[in-house]
């Protein structure tokens, strides 16, 4: 399987009613990442070609599981993508002991082809195979 | 693991039932309306698996049922219905869905089709920009975070008092437009930020407004009680609460993971995550649940007010009568307090339709007086280009399936398999060939669409007609779509 060669990435899975990305990092804060990016290559989304503003973002991670906080993470985005109709041209992640912190650019989405309801907890499950992380997340489209 | 289909037990040709002793975990039976057709057609997906773990959930009456529209889902399969006792039992945000009170509002008209037939295309045109559609659409209104608030607990006599909304659109919504007990202290500032823009918008995937004619009248007198006319155009509109209710969803389903460790609730599926209804949790998601679903009925309301005006602008010099006259408003996808007979006990229950329709047989006290010898209308889109069913609820489902039936075709292929399956081009140049006009705001959106992605619409009418829980009254042929 490509994993083995890439040390990180994503791609999409056959899901009935909805749509589901299978992801695959070294360390949990590149799981984020990637996650991230797969959600928005499903969505479609093209970022505008401008000068990026820096946003950063907390997430709490005191009395979450690694999926609570995942899922925080995405539904932030999914969040900034619905009302402020901004994406990240580049982000970095911190997993610190209170807090997940989220360093992004961001700029305008020039165009977005689907809409996305949700990240959803079905079957959702963080493992660690070997020397990666792995997890396959079920959107709610 | 998919359910092999020998675990199921015929109960007759359009009922079956997956009995507690078959899982451990189970404390309500499972029973599914199809043929043996429909349970070949969903024996490799995980449907069946998901009720199953639906029917874990504690506090439970009677059986989780299943419509022969089902398809997998998560959590919930879409196309469920499940009973907690209340207040003792729980509620669970995955057993209403993300889209809380998506549903469909049907509209009806005097106008002859043989009248609109060169006008459809300037219909089409009209109704695309009277109703805001596509990703990231906003609706007509902008509201301010208290307006917000008291639409929320108003629903649709908010519309009334901004002039969007009839007594009788009122009349013929369920539940009058409005579950009481709304509270928008309950709602995060993240959903008020999302609802405040989107009131009037269609959404995009799989939501339409759909302009069709009466094709056939199986029941003469109920058709007259819905002000249904052979040969006459009517208007479907599905939308539901938009981002508003998606928040909502969101924020409840994480909170939930910590308040199923705080009461010791085992769930065998984190979509299943839920509250007792008689804790402040599951008393605040009842309440926020409530104000989106208010949010979705006010959302209809006001794109039913626009496609009044679109058919006005058209319609204004060629057909006088060119009125649309509400037929009914219901949800598919909600949480209500409802009272049922279980084990000949009359009780109060959470009911949570999840992709399944009410379907309240004719004297049931809830719905409007017009209806009480009918039965409240059940309205079932078909498909992108094929029939729409007009039927009537029973009393046979009041015992049967809580009151409900299905919701509409339900999905056969993903999303993925109908766009490798199909070009979006394609299935707007055969649809166009039926002489349906077609408005869509991607043509990738199309192929994921395509007929051939849903169940045949005509069969899964035949079960619910074949185990009693609705009636036929009319069917619809599709002449106008307009896609998000």
């Amino acid at each position: 399987m490509n994993k083995q060669i890439e040390p990180s990435g994503f791609f999409e899975l056959s899901h009935t009613a909805d749509v589901a990305l299978f992801v695959w990092a070294a360390d949990l804060p590149t799981l984020l990442i990637q996650a991230a990016k797969g959600m928005n290559l499903i969505m479609g989304i093209k970022p505008a070609e401008v000068t990026p503003e820096p946003q950063l973002l907390h997430i709490p991670t005191h009395g979450k599981d690694k999926e609570e906080v995942l899922l925080a993470f995405l539904s932030e985005l999914l969040f900034i993508v619905d009302v402020e109709r901004m994406t990240f041209r580049e982000i970095g992640i911190t997993w610190g002991e209170a807090a997940v912190t989220v360093q992004m650019a961001m700029v305008p989405i020039l165009f977005q082809k689907i809409m996305m309801k949700a990240a959803t907890f079905h079957n959702l499950a963080i493992q660690y195979e070997t020397n990666h992380y792995q997890v396959t997340i079920v959107f709610d489209i | 693991m998919a359910i092999p289909l020998s675990s199921l037990k015929r109960i007759s040709d359009y009922e079956w039932e997956i009995p507690v002793s078959f899982n451990q975990y189970m404390r309500v039976p499972v029973r599914f309306f199809a043929t043996h057709k429909i349970l070949e057609s969903i024996a490799d997906d995980l449907s069946l698996t998901q009720a199953v773990n639906a029917a874990s959930l504690p506090g439970l009456v009677g059986n989780v049922v299943v419509m022969p529209d089902i398809h997998q889902g998560y959590g919930f399969p879409i196309g469920g219905i499940a009973a907690s006792l209340y207040p003792q039992g729980v509620i669970s945000p995955g057993g209403i869905g993300y889209d809380i009170n998506c549903g469909v509002r049907l509209l009806a008209s005097k106008i002859p089709l043989k009248t609109a037939l060169p006008s459809l295309e300037e219909l089409s045109l009209a109704l695309d920009r009277y109703c805001p559609s596509g990703v990231g659409a906003k609706g007509g209104i902008r509201l301010n975070e208290e307006e917000l608030k008291q639409l929320c607990r108003q629903g649709s006599r908010w519309a009334l008092k901004k002039n969007a909304a009839s007594e009788e659109d009122i009349r013929f919504t369920e539940d009058a437009g409005c579950l009481e007990g709304a509270d928008p202290s309950c709602v995060s500032d993240r959903a008020l930020k999302r609802g405040a823009d989107q009131v009037g918008s269609l959404g995009a995937g799989n939501h339409f407004i759909e302009i069709d004619v009466v094709e056939q009248i199986f029941d003469e007198k109920s058709a007259t009680a819905f002000g249904l006319e052979v040969d006459c155009l009517v208007l479907q509109i599905h939308s539901g609460s938009r981002g508003f209710g998606h928040q909502i969803c969101t924020d409840y389903v994480q909170e939930f993971q910590s308040v199923v460790r705080r009461y010791k609730i085992e769930i065998v599926d984190r979509e299943l995550v839920c509250a007792p209804l008689d804790s402040p949790e599951g008393q605040a998601y009842l309440a926020a649940q409530r104000c989106a679903a208010n949010y979705a009925f006010v959302n209809r309301q006001f794109l039913a007010h626009q496609a009044r005006k679109a058919f006005s602008q058209v319609f204004e010099t060629r057909f006088k009568n060119h009125y649309l006259r509400q037929v009914y408003d219901l949800a598919h996808n909600i949480g209500k307090i409802e009272k049922h007979t279980v084990d000949g006990k009359l009780i109060k229950v959470c009911i949570h339709r999840k992709g399944a329709t009410r379907s309240f047989g004719p004297n049931s006290p809830e719905i409007p007086e017009d209806f009480r010898q009918s039965g409240q209308p059940v309205l079932v889109p078909g498909s992108m280009g094929t029939s729409s069913w007009v039927l009537a609820g029973t009393d046979a489902a009041m015992d049967k399936s809580f009151g409900s039936a299905c919701h509409g075709a339900g999905r056969l292929l993903s999303r993925q398999k109908s766009k490798r399956a199909v070009s979006g081009s394609d299935i707007r140049d055969n649809l166009e060939k039926q002489g349906i006009h077609i408005r869509a705001g991607s043509l990738a959106g199309l192929a994921e669409e395509a007929p051939s992605a849903y169940k045949n619409v005509d069969e899964i009418v035949d079960v619910v007609i074949g185990a009693g829980l609705a009636r036929r009254v009319a069917r619809l042929r599709p002449l106008v779509v307009v896609k998000g």
